[in-house]
């Protein structure tokens, strides 16, 4: 029975347990009934006969409780290594949403949750470790809900026609000129370099941390959206983020664009277009932490910038549409 | 030898009556439902699972003993004392296993809730005086929610304590502290890179 306590017996097998406690109760008040009798009218055949069901009893409930635990630990383990594989993989969709729509608190939530299943894990406590696997399930998938939902609000976005002629247009300038052009997709965080109809290369990229929309004015963080040119290409010591192609931004769209929303009290008095955003090194952290600039890794700015040369055009948009791409 | 004969026959009489008429033990009966009563009153189904069943089961078979008897002519209630003597004792020791189980448990999530508690403070701490440049900003907004999200759920690991789910509340508070030391490193690190003013774009 001592075995069978330390698998969680009286919990994980409580029916076998029961018998064999009782069994064992039995054969142990027998032997008390049969010890005060006097020696002549003592009998422990039934005492021997109980002590013998009990040892079959409980080595049954050592059995029983080691098997439920074991299946316990199996399904336990699986659904905590399940939680983290989702944690992950929403984790790399999270990229794509910005602060403020709760995906990030419901990543960290999920984590914590994970964390402590493990603990559970750890302890031995399988059931509850289960229970905290199945919460932080539910968590991350309240998570990636609302990944999806923002991602379908932002393909719904009024912008995608926009988004699209720019990228057309771009597209057809590359094809015309037979040499090599940017597009920035901010929803996916992705830059691709294409000449014509092929795709030569494709990083990771770091936005600006003001969020998903476009840049409006100086200080807002956010990365602009527009058709631009490589103005000048900068190498190691002429930037501190490694090497940077600096853009055209503003161009006479973005003023255009400017001066209506000041005209319209959209910008606040006094505020600024701004300018200095780049193409540069040093990204590769997985958020969006810059001033508006587009960030890649060091080397994949190594790979890029050699292909580059001023005048090269950059188009940044919010999203590619489908179907757009060659 | 006539009278000796009806002398036997009487005690012989005396003694079967005795037996006929032997009492259930409630006494007995009452004092292991006591003792039983106080287990369930400190969750030794919870607290002490495998002392609380053999409480359970040794009741169970007195009770099925004590009724066994009842339905006799010639009863015999002696192992049925001795299977509530067996409850008793072991529902004491649910009881006594139980609460010491609890306590620890209380104590180890108190220490957990406090220890989890603390490592929030020092990398609150450690953000305060962390440099913000372009580099480590976003970093360190982020890091700031992190806390908040932490915070909370360290309030609802307070109410797991509060509510007696004391495993919970120290699995809980457990993974709050990893997580708040790990943002902790993380500022260190972020320290570690080269300040560079904050320029508008």
């Amino acid at each position: 029975m001592e075995s069978a306590k330390e698998a969680g017996g009286a919990v994980r097998a409580p029916a076998v347990c029961s018998a064999a406690q009782s069994a064992l109760a039995r054969a142990e008040a027998e032997l008390r009934v049969q010890s005060r009798r006097s020696f002549l009218l003592r009998d422990y055949g039934e005492a021997r006969t109980l002590a013998s069901q009990a040892l079959i009893a409980a080595q049954s409930c050592d059995l029983h409780a080691r098997i439920v635990r074991d299946q316990w630990r199996a399904r336990s383990a699986a659904a905590l290594q399940d939680l983290a594989a989702w944690i992950e993989r929403a984790t790399g969709i999270a990229r794509h949403v910005p602060g403020g729509e709760g995906v990030k608190e419901g990543l960290l939530r999920a984590e914590v949750t994970l964390g402590e299943g493990r603990n559970s894990f750890d302890a031995a406590q399988y059931e509850r470790a289960l229970e905290a696997a199945d919460r932080g399930k539910a968590q991350i998938d309240a998570t990636i809900g609302s990944i999806r939902g923002f991602i379908d609000r932002f393909e719904a976005s009024p912008r995608r026609a926009t988004w699209k002629r720019w990228v057309v247009d771009t597209l057809r300038e590359s094809r015309r000129l037979r040499r090599p052009v940017i597009l920035v997709d901010k929803l996916r965080r992705q830059l691709l370099l294409l000449q014509g109809d092929d795709e030569i290369a494709s990083y990771a990229v770091d936005l600006g941390a003001g969020g998903i929309d476009s840049k409006v004015r100086a200080g807002d963080e956010a990365t602009p959206e527009g058709r631009y040119q490589v103005t000048e290409v900068r190498g190691p010591g002429q930037t501190r983020f490694y090497r940077a192609l600096m853009l055209d931004y503003p161009n006479s769209e973005d003023r255009a664009r400017f001066r209506r929303l000041r005209r319209a009290g959209r910008v606040e008095p006094g505020s600024e277009i701004g300018g200095d955003i780049e193409i540069h090194g040093k990204g590769g952290r997985g958020q969006d932490w810059t001033l508006g600039c587009v960030a890649l890794e060091d080397d994949d700015m190594d790979d890029l910038v050699p292909r580059i040369r001023v005048g090269t055009p950059v188009t940044i948009v919010g999203m590619i549409p489908e179907g757009v791409l060659p | 030898m006539k009278r000796s004969w009806i002398v036997i026959n009487l005690v012989a009489l005396i003694v079967l009556a005795a037996l006929a008429c032997a009492k259930a033990p409630q006494d007995d009966i009452g004092a292991a439902q006591a003792e039983m009563d106080k287990a369930n009153q400190a969750h030794a189904d919870t607290w002490a699972p495998t002392e609380y069943a053999a409480a359970k089961e040794a009741m169970d078979a007195a009770t099925a003993e004590i009724a066994a008897q009842d339905g006799k002519w010639m009863k015999n209630y002696d192992k049925g004392k001795e299977l509530l003597a067996k409850a008793k004792e072991n529902a004491a020791k649910a009881t006594e296993v139980a609460a010491a189980n609890r306590e620890q448990t209380k104590k180890d999530a108190e220490a957990g809730l406090a220890a989890a508690d603390t490592a929030i403070q020092a990398a609150e701490a450690a953000l305060k005086t962390a440099p913000q440049t372009k580099d480590s900003k976003a970093d360190l907004a982020l890091m700031k929610n992190d806390l908040a999200t932490l915070r909370a759920t360290l309030d609802q690991a307070r109410q797991s304590f509060s509510s007696e789910d004391y495993k919970r509340a120290l699995d809980s508070a457990g993974s709050v502290k990893d997580k708040a030391a790990s943002i902790t490193d993380q500022v260190a690190a972020a320290k570690k890179k080269r300040s560079a003013p904050v320029k508008k774009k």
